[in-house]
This record gives C-alpha cells, sequence and structure tokens, in this order.
C-alpha cells in the first residue's frame, strides 16, 4: 500500500486531506508540525510526502531539503499563491505543488500524477474485471481486449482513478476534455454510455442526479 | 563646454591678454621717452648749433657773409660742437646745399615748409636699417635765409625697441606655457570639489545611497555639499520608512491571505468532500463540524478585520467615562467563557475617569480579559486593577497568572495575525488581531501601554490614560505597577 506522510498544522486540513487519501486507497500518517514530520519521515518508508510550507518549528522549505536527501517525492500545499513562492517549491525540487483552497478531485490527481511519475504505482489500473495498462493504453476485461476511442479510454482511466467519487460534469470536462465545460451535457453523457456499454458497467458506473457519474466500487 | 574649461579657458586668455597688453604698453612707454629725449637732444643741438652759426656770422665783416664763404665758417662751427657723430648742413636761401659736414644721401622735406612764424620743425628719416633724426631750423641773417640742419643716428632707440619686443616675445612664451599650467593647476584644485560633488550626486542617482560628500573647507560648494548630504540623509530615511512601509503592507497582505485561505480551504474541502464522496454519518458529522467552525473563525476574522478599519479611519468623540462602568460591561462580556474554565475576575479600581471613547475602550478591556482567559488555565485568576495618577492620568493594569510569554513574542504581539501559540488561538478562534486593535486604539487615546510578561510567570499588560488635557502623558509613570 502506498504510505503518504502529510505534515500540516492545521488539523481540520490535514484531516480532510487523510479522509479522502484513505478512501482513494492510500495509507496516511499526519504531522502537525516540521519536527514531528522529520522524524516521521526517517522512521517510516514514505512514498509521498504533502508538506505545508508554514509549518511551527522547521518550516516547509527545510524539510524539502531533508526529503530530497530521503528521495522522497514532496508535494507542496501552500496558501501563498504568488508565483515566486511557487517558482522557489518548485526549483528546491517539488514535484507538484497544491494552491489552498483545492479541490479533492484536484488533490487526487495531483497525487497520483506525481506518484505515477515517480513509479510508486503500478502501470495497471484495476477496477473490479477490467484492466488498464496504462503504459500500452491497452484494457482488458476478462482476458479480452477492449477497444475504446480516446475519449473513452481517458473517461475510464479518469474513473479509475476516482472511485466512489461523484464526479460533475464540469470536472469530467475539465479532466478528460481539458476545456471549460459550457453546460452541453450530450458529450459527456454520450460517451459515458458507450463505455458502459461496452465494458458493461451498467450498474458500476451509476449517474448522480443533476450532479454527474460515480463509478461504485 | 564643461566649468572647468570655462574657467580655465577665461583665466588664460585674461592674464595672457594682460600681460601683453601691460608688456607691449611698457615698451612702447620707454621706447617714446627714450625718442623724445632723443628729440630734445635734438633740438637742443640745433639751437647751438644755429647760435655758434649766427654768433660766428655776425662777428665777421659783412664781405665775408657771402654764401662761398659759410663752409669755411661753419667747418669751424662744426668742429667746435660736441657730437661728432652727427652730420650738419647748411642751405642758402634757395635751399641749395651750401655745406655738409660727412656726405650723406638723406633728405629731409621739412625746410620747405619752414616760415618766419615756424621757424623750427624735425622729421625721422630713414636709410635702410638706420633711423636718423633730422632737425631743422630757419635763420634770418642780414636778409639772407640759412637753413641749418643737424642729422643725428637715432637707430639705438629703435634697436633697444626691437630688442625689448625679442626679448618680451620670448617672456611672453614662457610666460604662456608657466600660466597655461599654473591655471590649470588652480583650476584643477578650484573645481574638483564640484567634480567631486557630481560624482557623488550621480552616484546617489544611481543607488548609491549611502555615498556622502566631504563637507572640508568654508566654502560655497562645502556648503552645497552639507547640503546635498542632509538631502541624502532625508531622502534614506524617506525611503527606509518607505520600504518598511511596503514590507509591512506586504507582510500584512500574506498574513491576511494566509488567515483568509486556510478556512476556505477546509470549508470548500469538506463541502466538496459532503457533495462527491460517499460518506459514514460520522464523517459526515465531522466535515459539516469543520465547516461550521472554520466559518465561524472566517466570520471571527472579518469582524476584527473591520473593527481595526473603522478604528482607523473613524471620527471619535472622547468623553470622560467612569473607569468602574467600563470594567463592569468588558467584564460582563467575557464572563460566559470565563465561567467556561471556571476562571476568577478579580476587580480592584480606585474611582476615577478616562478621556476616550467608550466603545472602544470596552473593546480594549474584552480584548485583554479574552487573551488573559486564553493564556489561564482552568480555575486561574485574572485581576483587573486601576489607580489615579498624581498628574491627573488613570493607570489601567490587566493581570493574570497564566502561561506568560517570551521577550520575543511581546515585541511581536502587535503585529497583524501575529499569534504566540497557533494551534491554542485557532482553537479559542483567535485571529491575531486582537493585541494590533488594542495597541491601534490605545495610540489614539495617546496612551502608553506595557506588557511584563515571562514563560509560566503570567502576564501584566499596564496602560497609561492620560487626563483630559493631556496631562499625564509621562510614560516612567508605567513603572509604579513593576
Amino acid at each position: 500500500m502506498i504510505k503518504i506522510l502529510i505534515a500540516e498544522d492545521e488539523y481540520p486540513i490535514a484531516n480532510l486531506i487523510r479522509i479522502n487519501l484513505k478512501k482513494a486507497g492510500y495509507d496516511c500518517t499526519c504531522a502537525e508540525d516540521g519536527v514531528k514530520a522529520a522524524d516521521l519521515m526517517e522512521d517510516g518508508h514514505f512514498d509521498l510526502l504533502l508538506l505545508d510550507i508554514m509549518l511551527p518549528k522547521i518550516d516547509g522549505y527545510e524539510l524539502m531539503e531533508y526529503a530530497k536527501m530521503l528521495k522522497l517525492p514532496v508535494i507542496f500545499i501552500t496558501a501563498m499563491s504568488s508565483v515566486d513562492r511557487r517558482v522557489t517549491g518548485l526549483k528546491m525540487g517539488a514535484e507538484d505543488y497544491i494552491s489552498k483552497p483545492f479541490e479533492i478531485v484536484e488533490l487526487l490527481a495531483r497525487v497520483e500524477a506525481v506518484l505515477r511519475r515517480c513509479n510508486k504505482l503500478g502501470k495497471t489500473l484495476r477496477v473490479h474485471d477490467v484492466e488498464i495498462d496504462l503504459d500500452s493504453r491497452v484494457v482488458t476485461q476478462k482476458g479480452k481486449q477492449v477497444l475504446l476511442t480516446l475519449k473513452e479510454y481517458e473517461l475510464l482511466v479518469f474513473f479509475a482513478g476516482n472511485p466512489n467519487i461523484a464526479l460533475y460534469r464540469e470536472v469530467i470536462c475539465e479532466h478528460v476534455w481539458e476545456k471549460e465545460y459550457t453546460g452541453d451535457s450530450r458529450t459527456i453523457d454520450l460517451h459515458v454510455q458507450r463505455l458502459k456499454k461496452k465494458l458493461g458497467w451498467e450498474r458500476e458506473i451509476s449517474a448522480v442526479y443533476k450532479i454527474g457519474y460515480r463509478l461504485e466500487v | 563646454m564643461k566649468f572647468f574649461w570655462k574657467i580655465y579657458f577665461s583665466f588664460t586668455v585674461l592674464f595672457l591678454a594682460s600681460f601683453g597688453v601691460f608688456g607691449s604698453w611698457m615698451i612702447q612707454m620707454s621706447f617714446s621717452r627714450s625718442l623724445n629725449n632723443a628729440l630734445e637732444e635734438g633740438e637742443r643741438d640745433n639751437r647751438m648749433y644755429q647760435l655758434a652759426f649766427e654768433m660766428n656770422l655776425n662777428s665777421m665783416d659783412d664781405i665775408f657773409q657771402t654764401e662761398s664763404a659759410i663752409p669755411v665758417t661753419v667747418g669751424s662751427v662744426v668742429q667746435n660742437l660736441a657730437d661728432t657723430d652727427s652730420i650738419y648742413r647748411v642751405y642758402g636761401t634757395m635751399h641749395n646745399s651750401l655745406y655738409e659736414s660727412k656726405p650723406s644721401g638723406l633728405q629731409g622735406n621739412v625746410l620747405r615748409m619752414l616760415t618766419e612764424e615756424q621757424p623750427s620743425g624735425y622729421e625721422i628719416l630713414r636709410e635702410g636699417s638706420e633711423v636718423w633724426l633730422l632737425y631743422t631750423c630757419r635763420s634770418d641773417l642780414n636778409e639772407s635765409v640759412y637753413y641749418l640742419e643737424n642729422l643725428k643716428n637715432i637707430s639705438g632707440i629703435y634697436e633697444a625697441r626691437e630688442q625689448y619686443y625679442d626679448g618680451y616675445t620670448i617672456m611672453m612664451a614662457v610666460l604662456t606655457v608657466v600660466i597655461t599650467v599654473l591655471v590649470y593647476v588652480i583650476t584643477r584644485l578650484l573645481t574638483r570639489p564640484i567634480g567631486e560633488l557630481a560624482r557623488i550626486t550621480r552616484g546617489f542617482a544611481n543607488g548609491d545611497y549611502e555615498a556622502r560628500a566631504s563637507e572640508n573647507g568654508g566654502d560655497e560648494i562645502a556648503e552645497l555639499a552639507m547640503d546635498f548630504n542632509h538631502m541624502a540623509d532625508t531622502i534614506l530615511d524617506k525611503l527606509d520608512e518607505l520600504t518598511m512601509q511596503a514590507r509591512r503592507q506586504e507582510d500584512f497582505t500574506a498574513s491576511f491571505a494566509h488567515e483568509l485561505k486556510t478556512p476556505l480551504t477546509s470549508i470548500i474541502g469538506y463541502a466538496d468532500m459532503l457533495r462527491t464522496v460517499e460518506c459514514t454519518d460520522e464523517e459526515r458529522q465531522e466535515a459539516a463540524d469543520h465547516i461550521f467552525w472554520q466559518g465561524k473563525r472566517l466570520e471571527s476574522l472579518s469582524f476584527k478585520l473591520l473593527e481595526l478599519i473603522v478604528t482607523g479611519n473613524q471620527e471619535h468623540t472622547f468623553c470622560e467615562l467612569p473607569v468602574e462602568e467600563l470594567a463592569g460591561e468588558a467584564a460582563n462580556l467575557t464572563r460566559v467563557k470565563r465561567q467556561e474554565k471556571k476562571i476568577q475576575l478579580l476587580i480592584h479600581l480606585e474611582r476615577g475617569t478616562v478621556f476616550g471613547e467608550r466603545d472602544l475602550l470596552i473593546s480594549v478591556l474584552t480584548n485583554l480579559l479574552d487573551n488573559s482567559r486564553k493564556a489561564t488555565e482552568e480555575n486561574g485568576l485574572i485581576g483587573l486593577r486601576g489607580k489615579t495618577c498624581r498628574d491627573g492620568g488613570y493607570l489601567l493594569a490587566v493581570l493574570d497568572n497564566g502561561c506568560g510569554m517570551e521577550a520575543e513574542e511581546i515585541d511581536r504581539i502587535v503585529e497583524a495575525f501575529y499569534m504566540v501559540d497557533k494551534s491554542r488561538a485557532r482553537k479559542e478562534g483567535g485571529a491575531g488581531l486582537g493585541m494590533t486593535l488594542v495597541n491601534r486604539i490605545l495610540e489614539l487615546h495617546h496612551a502608553n501601554w506595557k506588557i511584563f510578561s515571562a514563560p509560566q510567570g503570567g502576564t501584566t499588560v499596564v496602560m497609561k490614560f492620560p487626563g483630559k488635557e493631556g496631562q499625564g502623558r509621562d510614560p516612567e509613570m508605567c513603572k509604579e505597577f513593576e
């Protein structure tokens, strides 16, 4: 199981991240100050560090140096919206950043992307009876290959990455089509219908009234 | 053209021109005096010549007074005259030459112009490089007219002038070099401070704010340098002030953004979780709880901030307020939370008044009492004490036996969004603006205030309010409480 360390001094925010990452299947530990985070980094073998910059006792930039030594990938969480701060963090070797306030889908997407980039996640995603090979982009169901269009494939990967989360049409549009949602739901609905049909996932992907879709696991 | 070169050229030209004019004038003066001397001498010679000639001729019998006899007579006269370098001549009535002591080709025109009214005259004649002075007079003797001429070589005077001029030319050449160099050096010395000042000014303009001009000497340039330094100091002070202000502004904005985004992150995050993720009842309850409390925190932040802005911008009407009343009101406002922790508040006030704005002063007291409550354990003690000062002011103190704080923390306590114990402040719903507000209000009341605290040693905040007429602004009075 992937182990993630959350270094965040605000309990509600740390708790929020912990709950949601846990639901996505990660094992999370929280540290509320820099010293505790440093100790935990040394003891436990973590795969990823979510790091708040303004931490008491030892600040985030210092911890980032330490994480670099331990070859621990870092995503820093910052309330500072200034480009300078973000650039400083990225230059220091952080893999990515999340600026406060953030949405859960964004958090999960960034965590997953970084883990995948750092080879902490396998090359395959498994949901129900479907296996997705992310390198060769081949989808197989019960040993048989399923042919999907580009958007259907991306939609499937997005659903698989956010199981049990109600995905709003806006969010789907932003992540899969990479454009702003204009209120036209037909394209999304059509693709979801075709995907359901091809995989026979009539019940697995359920429509959430007025919101969008959810992949039940 | 640079000022240096302007000075340099004007002085060089002025010096050389005046030396030139003066030198030529001197030479010319000396020359004309020599010439005058020569003229006088010529005239004297001529008079002597005429006198001797006439005397000699008169002493002779009339028969010898023929033109043919003249050369012999004149010859003897000339021999008696001292000046042998001169040439003596005699002309007859018809301007015909009668005698010539030495042969010479020089001919003057003066004798033709002489009349009875104008019996003598002179002329300067040149022959090659030689200059001769020709002096002529008309001698009317026994119905015949003789013209007596003496020629004197005055080349010496002219040669002397030429020599003077030659010497003077060399002298001028040397002088030109010397003056050029001297004026250059002097001008350099005089204008150097200007150049220095200009260099420093340029440096200052280019951002070298530490550069200062040297203020040596008592001249105008030193004064200018002093003024420049004064200006530079003023500018630097202003600059520092502005930089500080900008930094404070920046810090404030950054802290504000952080304080705003932290509760927003929780609110948005938990709300997003509620709407997208399947949650258990327990999780749902927890999320709602967080949303509620973070919303409260945002509310408290916005109210405090509003209060801070309003305090700074509004006109306030001050009046005399009884301290007991203010204290009672503040104690009432903070009672509920204090009772939760079973903290006792001991009020001991001397009868007196404070000159100020009622709501603001109550806000100061509630903030201080709240801070004391937050710092104090359960069953702790908070004191509110006050006394009238001899100088008409009123001394008020809020004391507690809570956890206290470090000296560095006291220094930073009035900074907006600064919290001594962040996690505790969060739990209590603080925004880090209370002491900023207190400071602002006390400044408005011209009150001095000070915090005495040590870790685990409790905290005492002492405020000294001036009286109505502004008396009692002596900050030393705070020491009474130490």
